[in-house]
């Protein structure tokens, strides 16, 4: 190379431009320019034609560098920076080392924390939570998660409902100003119920954080917590309407509960005043719970140290001298019980047993609390001066019958929780829906078999009451002369096809017609 | 037609439904080769029962009352057929709108006719743990109660994939013949028999 001047070949380089100039004549050298490779936000410069230890390496490493800053900082923003290193090495797998650059690689990192924590079970993470931190969408996240898992062949974990509720109760900061105790107490109330909705169907199916909103806004009324299901649905970021659906369903759960249980007020007890006896309610299902059951003789099941509460009750009124100083305790009371027989059960007065004591007062205080219609006072105050007028017994609080002891409030798995009894054993909402649903077609089948039978045979007398059967239901909210609907029309032509009444029992209409009415291209 | 009376339809087969339930086909989807290029503006201006917006979906949409399905016509002269609650129905209705297509001017004819799913419904009539389901059978489920309320089960023997829900509802999906539907309903049954709630 020389130069264009004096064809020198003693080139010098200026420092502050960069420009070589020759040594001899100081000519610039325009050719040698330094031209930077363009570097910019947008796009990667790859030299074309480069081999080997060049800018191609230099490009992967870049790129896993970048991927690895990214895990970190996902990892970070979801509390698992301690499982970055797994998380690395888990994409690392997936992706044979490459890793990876683009919208895709974040919700990859997602669904590998989900499969971590699940795979792990010991602590929770929900998938909203994490499409949140990711800032994806939740199904696209779902789809990652279900293959990073079937190509890891990872088995998971069931999902930690008690673990949600916890942290949620933890995490909340409508409850950082309820005393460390009654914290607790909720945390363990609620835990108990998350156990119970588990058993009951009411998790089965359904998003987790509206059922666990609903049962916190439960447990805090029960507390005397002030905080509204809104707020907690809204800290949630979860529909106010499916939280208050479930907490509609949990109560009903709950009065049935107290119906099963034996309990002497149990008619008393609805869904808008179940709160004001959950305190009783919910520590008697947990001496239920922490009961052992063992096989008897044959097919029976005898409890070690079961109880009929109604049994233990009329017992107790049995010996009306010894605990009531009444005159007319027992007139009182024996509107709830049927004093047909003497009761041979003898009571253990252990630990996990309801005292006599705690039963006639609490029923008594519920009689004097229905009496003066001051009953939800009451459990709230319990220095009462009604109650301080009675000379025998001080009122045993409502909240004295949760211990707080059961297993139940703690993770367990599904067969444990199965195992469990807290007095009620229920069934699918969805599952007694299909059944009513069923059970109304039956009864339109019925109506409408009639209404031809009326139309074929004039002769035979058929009340209009009968013909009507099916619309006992819906007859308040229709006006007199638009009876048949649809619905029964359908039937009645479905019927007349000769579609048979099993068919039509489920519903599939549509299906049906075109099978059986709408078939003319059948042979 | 069926028969006018009141009488019930076929008592149910035990030897081919040993659990009493036949489920119903809800869904057929066939595809069909009309063996020419089509014009689908002109089939969109044409017919009455058409849509076509090619900004949208390039096919033209096409519907008849009966049998009740619609149809995806594509310019290249492949039909998709949906809605049909039958086999003999999906390929009656693929008949009409060929014939449709023909009346219209272009040289249709019926080719390669195929069904490519058959989707089927039952209730089995009891309710199901479905966590408990999961839990055992977890090389076949994807239970995710956060995306989806039902456990995706997907059967390796017939390829089908069974949509089981709490309820005791079961969607099966997949099938190319009714017996694979018929087949794989009766091989659950007696898995979900396994993990139905006993009712008291």
């Amino acid at each position: 190379m020389r130069c264009k001047g004096c064809n020198g070949s003693n080139f010098q380089r200026d420092e502050v431009s960069g420009n070589s100039f020759c040594g001899g004549c100081g000519t610039l050298q325009g050719y040698d320019n330094y031209d930077e490779a363009p570097r910019s936000d947008i796009g990667t410069y790859i030299k074309v034609g480069t081999t080997g230890k060049g800018f191609v390496l230099a490009y992967k490493e870049k790129k896993i560098f970048e991927a690895n800053n990214l895990i970190e900082a996902i990892t970070e923003r979801l509390n698992l920076g301690y499982k970055a290193e797994e998380i690395k090495s888990m994409i690392n797998k997936i992706t044979d080392g490459e890793f990876g650059q683009g919208e895709w690689f974040p919700i990859l990192i997602g669904a590998c924390c989900y499969a971590v924590v699940r795979k792990e079970g010991k602590c929770v993470l929900p998938m909203e939570e994490i499409a949140v931190a990711v800032g994806c969408d939740l199904h696209q996240l779902g789809s990652m998660a279900k293959r990073v898992v079937e190509h890891l062949e990872l088995e998971l974990r069931e999902i930690d409902l008690v673990g949600l509720f916890t942290k949620t109760t933890s995490n909340s900061p409508r409850l950082s100003v309820v005393e460390s105790e009654k914290r607790e107490r909720i945390t363990k109330q609620g835990a108990f119920l998350m156990n119970c909705s588990l058993k009951w169907f009411l998790s089965t199916g359904r998003r987790p954080m509206p059922l666990v909103v609903a049962v916190l806004a439960f447990v805090c009324q029960v507390n005397g917590v002030k905080v509204k299901i809104d707020d907690l649905a809204k800290d949630a970021k979860v529909s106010l309407t499916t939280c208050k659906t479930r907490y509609k369903e949990l109560s009903e759960k709950l009065v049935k509960v107290a119906q099963e249980m034996g309990l002497a007020w149990a008619e008393d007890v609805t869904v808008k005043n179940v709160v004001k006896h959950s305190g009783n309610l919910l520590g008697l299902m947990e001496n239920k719970s922490m009961r052992k059951i063992i096989q008897g003789k044959g097919d029976e099941v005898v409890r070690s140290d079961g109880f009929c509460l109604k049994d233990i009750v009329r017992d107790c009124l049995r010996k009306e001298a010894m605990y009531c100083d009444d005159d007319d305790g027992q007139d009182n009371l024996s509107r709830y019980f049927d004093f047909g027989g003497e009761s041979e059960l003898t009571l253990c007065n252990n630990d996990d047993n309801v005292s006599l004591q705690q039963l006639t007062t609490m029923n008594k205080e519920f009689e004097d609390g229905v009496c003066s219609g001051t009953l939800g006072k009451r459990s709230q105050d319990n220095n009462n001066s009604l109650w301080q007028g009675r000379s025998v017994f001080q009122m045993v609080s409502s909240e004295d019958w949760w211990k707080g002891k059961s297993k139940l409030s703690q993770r367990l798995s599904l067969k444990e929780v199965l195992e469990k009894d807290v007095g009620l054993d229920a069934l699918p909402p969805s599952y007694i829906k299909g059944c009513v649903a069923v059970e109304r077609r039956r009864e339109k089948i019925k109506a409408a078999k009639l209404r031809i039978n009326a139309i074929q045979h004039p002769s035979d007398i058929v009340s209009g009451k009968e013909l009507s059967l099916e619309l006992k239901h819906i007859k308040k909210k229709r006006k007199i002369g638009s009876e048949i609907n649809w619905e029964d029309l359908v039937i009645q032509t479905l019927v007349l096809h000769g579609v048979s009444d099993e068919e039509i029992e489920k519903g599939h209409y549509e299906a049906l017609q075109d099978l059986h009415v709408f078939n003319s291209g059948e042979a | 037609m069926a028969d006018q009376g009141m009488e019930g339809s076929q008592p149910v087969d035990l030897i081919k439904h040993p659990s009493g339930i036949v489920p119903t086909l809800q869904n057929i989807v066939s595809t069909v080769n009309l063996d020419c290029k089509l014009d689908l503006k002109a089939i969109a201006l044409q017919a009455r029962n058409a849509e076509y917006n090619p900004k949208r979906f390039a096919a033209v949409i096409m519907r008849i009352r009966e049998p009740k399905t619609t149809a995806l016509i594509f310019a290249s002269g492949k039909m998709v057929c949906t809605g049909a609650k039958s086999e003999h129905l999906s390929k009656l209705a693929a008949r009409k709108y060929a014939r449709i297509v023909q009346k219209l001017g272009f040289p249709a004819k019926f080719k390669d006719f195929k069904i490519q799913n058959i989707v089927g419904s039952c209730d089995v009539k009891f309710p199901i743990r479905l966590e408990g389901l999961a839990y055992s059978h977890s090389a076949f489920s994807s239970y995710e109660p956060e995306l989806f309320p039902g456990l995706i089960y997907r059967m390796k023997q017939p390829k089908i994939v069974l949509l089981i829900f709490v309820s005791g509802k079961i969607v099966i999906t997949g099938a190319k013949m009714r017996d694979e539907t018929y087949t794989a309903f009766e091989n659950i049954y007696p898995v979900l028999t396994e993990f139905r709630k006993i009712q008291q």
